[in-house]
């Protein structure tokens, strides 16, 4: 086995493991803490496929930002209700079932159509292709990436309003 | 293993070998510095001059009893200086600190001297940072005391409103190399304007390296930004109930985080290893050293010289003043590169 | 991909830096635990409650605007190696997705968001006061 598939079977291992721990797990605090293992395997396996920026953007944005977020979330929340949260898990059959359904799916669609295993040749400067297309080509989504972002802005303030 | 693995790997554990040096050399010249300062002797007893006070303290730490409230979380207890230590170590790992050499000839092929030169290093940098506010919010929940946790939550509110600002700044260097590799932007930095004045962004980008200095401070949790230990508020902030060796982690982050920070600064400001007369011997990374260190003792000044500021005037400031600045700063800075080149 | 070794390399060192030092004190160190020792810090008096209670709003404020920001940054960095092949156009656009979150920016500034002093908070109030009785 080459060094590319024994860190992919690491790296699905890991992620397969914290997943499930994120969801299982009862205390919502270390259920964010194996999402964020879940979410740095991610970029682990985007590093694999070559993908450098997008690897560190998913360490920023999502193990860094979205974590913090669901930490602050927590603790600004907890002892609302006057007791701690702590997660529950009432339906794991019928969850299983859902998640067995979507993966039989996954699993016939790509057994249909196999996924090219050659690598494609990349430009040299992936960063730059990145920003060039999204300047140009999509400058569209991108521009209204930026309202859906003013919406939730506004829609944070609205639900957390300082003063009232 | 090949020679050349051999040699990278030496670099690597040189660079981490280095970054301990770094952290007890940090503490005894901030202990030294502030004894100067405030005219007195500092660490004088162990040591000619107090030299091994650091490795008397870690000693002394190592015998103490680790202590841990009832109440706190086990695991998460000790999981958060680990990762506040190892999140210190990673982000150093994409600072490259010398040029490519061969070692005198040894090699065939030049090896960088640096842990890592990834494509898009500065990026890293700026995440592998923003994961260290992990270490430092889990230690104040699960310490399940209150000091702790308003520390904690203070430090990393703190620390990602600086971030932006930080980022922000970096944005306009990297505009002005056109590539994320940080071994890119500091080789774009060589040579000198009108034959004397070394080609350092810093004199392109004085109002950035400014915002990045202050937003490295605040990052970093030093005075006069430290409010996650203010020490008259909050005890000691987020690590009030570490004891023994665990308590010690904490400032060996930190003051790797600084070590770091000074780097990172030099590579994209001050021009890294170039300068005059030691680069033709190969001796670039001396100059590397000095800029460091300089930035190292600036910081120490800086602590010894202002006091601390109010929380509300921490967070005022960085979102109405250093963010938009930085902002300001990176748009002008896109519109002259581009009226120049055109 | 070579230099991420060196990366996961430095993290492997770091951590077992850390751990190798905890487990070192925790071989060498004392045990005498009492009740005083196993209680949070306090001063004064014993501490009243749990530490995990409700803290002020804004801390999730803070965290939601830095992750607007942040992912502008993200967009950022690519654009700026691209900067001299994209041109003014490329400036343009980025200036643009800067006024419409310039929009929010300046919204949660004139909503208080981020005013963390009582002082301010008060004046804000003050200042809303009147307008809300007429």
């Amino acid at each position: 086995m080459t060094g590319e598939a024994v860190a992919f079977y690491a790296l699905s291992a890991m992620l397969v493991v914290s997943a499930l721990a994120v969801v299982l797990s009862k205390n919502l605090f270390h259920a964010v803490l194996w999402l964020a293992l879940a979410l740095t395997g991610t970029a682990g396996i985007f590093l694999l496929l070559d993908a450098e920026f997008l690897a560190a953007v998913q360490l920023l944005l999502y193990a860094g930002g979205v974590v913090t977020i669901v930490v602050f979330a927590i603790v600004v929340t907890e002892r609302l209700v006057g007791e701690t949260i702590t997660q529950t898990n009432r339906r794991i059959a019928g969850g299983a079932l859902v998640c067995g359904a979507l993966l039989w799916l996954l699993i016939t669609t790509v057994l249909e159509r196999p996924l090219a295993t050659e690598r494609p040749i990349m430009p040299d400067d992936l960063t730059k292709a990145i920003g060039e297309s999204v300047l140009t080509r999509f400058v569209l989504p991108f521009e209204l990436l930026a309202v859906l972002m003013l919406a939730a802005l506004l829609g944070a303030i609205y639900f957390a309003r300082p003063e009232e | 293993m090949d020679l050349r693995f051999a040699v990278q790997l030496g670099i690597i554990g040189l660079t981490f070998f280095m970054l301990i040096n770094a952290s007890a050399v940090l503490v005894l010249a901030e202990r030294k510095i502030m004894g100067f300062m405030q005219q007195r002797y500092g660490p004088y007893l162990v040591g000619p001059h107090g030299m091994l006070q650091p490795l008397a303290d870690i000693v002394k730490l190592l015998f103490k009893e680790e202590l841990r409230p009832k109440a706190a979380d086990k695991w998460l207890f000790n999981l958060a200086p680990i990762l506040s230590v190892a999140a210190a170590f990673t982000a150093f790992a994409t600072v490259p600190w010398g040029a490519e050499t061969t070692f005198f000839g040894l090699l065939d092929d030049p090896v960088s001297l640096g842990v890592a030169d990834l494509n898009v290093g500065v990026l890293v940098i700026f995440a592998v940072t923003s994961m260290g506010v992990y270490g430092i919010v889990l230690a104040g929940w699960a310490s399940n005391s209150k000091y702790s946790l308003l520390g904690g939550l203070r430090a990393s509110a703190q620390m990602i409103s600086y971030e932006l600002s930080y980022a922000t700044a970096l944005a306009a260097v990297i505009l002005l190399a056109g590539s994320l590799s940080v071994r890119e932007v500091v080789d774009a930095q060589s040579g000198y304007w009108l034959g004397f004045i070394p080609r350092w962004y810093v004199f392109l980008q004085p109002v950035g390296f400014i915002i990045y200095v202050i937003a490295g401070v605040a990052e970093t949790n030093r005075a006069p930004f430290d409010f996650p230990e203010a020490e008259q508020e909050l005890v000691a902030g987020y690590n009030t109930e570490y004891s023994a060796v665990r308590f010690a982690l904490f400032p060996q982050a930190e003051y790797i985080n600084m070590a770091t920070m000074s780097a990172v600064a030099t590579d994209l400001y001050l021009g890294g290893w170039h300068g005059p007369f030691l680069e033709q011997y190969g001796l670039g990374w001396l100059w590397f050293l000095m800029k460091v260190g300089l930035i190292l003792f600036t910081y120490i000044w800086v602590r010894w010289t202002v006091p601390r500021y109010r929380y509300d005037q921490l967070m005022n400031f960085g979102w109405k003043w250093l963010f938009p600045a930085a902002v300001i700063n990176l748009i002008v800075t896109a519109a002259l590169v581009l009226y120049f080149n055109a | 991909m070579d230099g991420w070794l060196g990366v996961l390399i430095m993290l492997v060192l770091g951590v077992g830096f850390a751990a190798v030092m905890i487990g070192l004190s925790v071989l060498l160190g004392p045990k005498n635990p009492t009740p005083e020792k196993l209680a949070p810090y306090e001063c004064g008096m014993p501490a009243v409650g749990d530490a995990r209670e409700r803290h002020s709003v804004k801390f999730y404020l803070v965290a939601m605007i830095f992750l607007l920001f942040d992912i502008e940054i993200a967009f950022l960095y690519p654009w700026a190696v691209a900067l001299r092949d994209l041109g003014w156009p490329g400036l343009m656009q980025i200036v643009t997705f800067f006024m419409i979150l310039s929009v929010g920016y300046l919204y949660v500034w004139r909503k208080g968001a981020l005013d963390w002093a009582p002082a301010a908070r008060a004046r804000n109030a003050l200042r809303r006061g009147p307008r809300k009785a007429a």
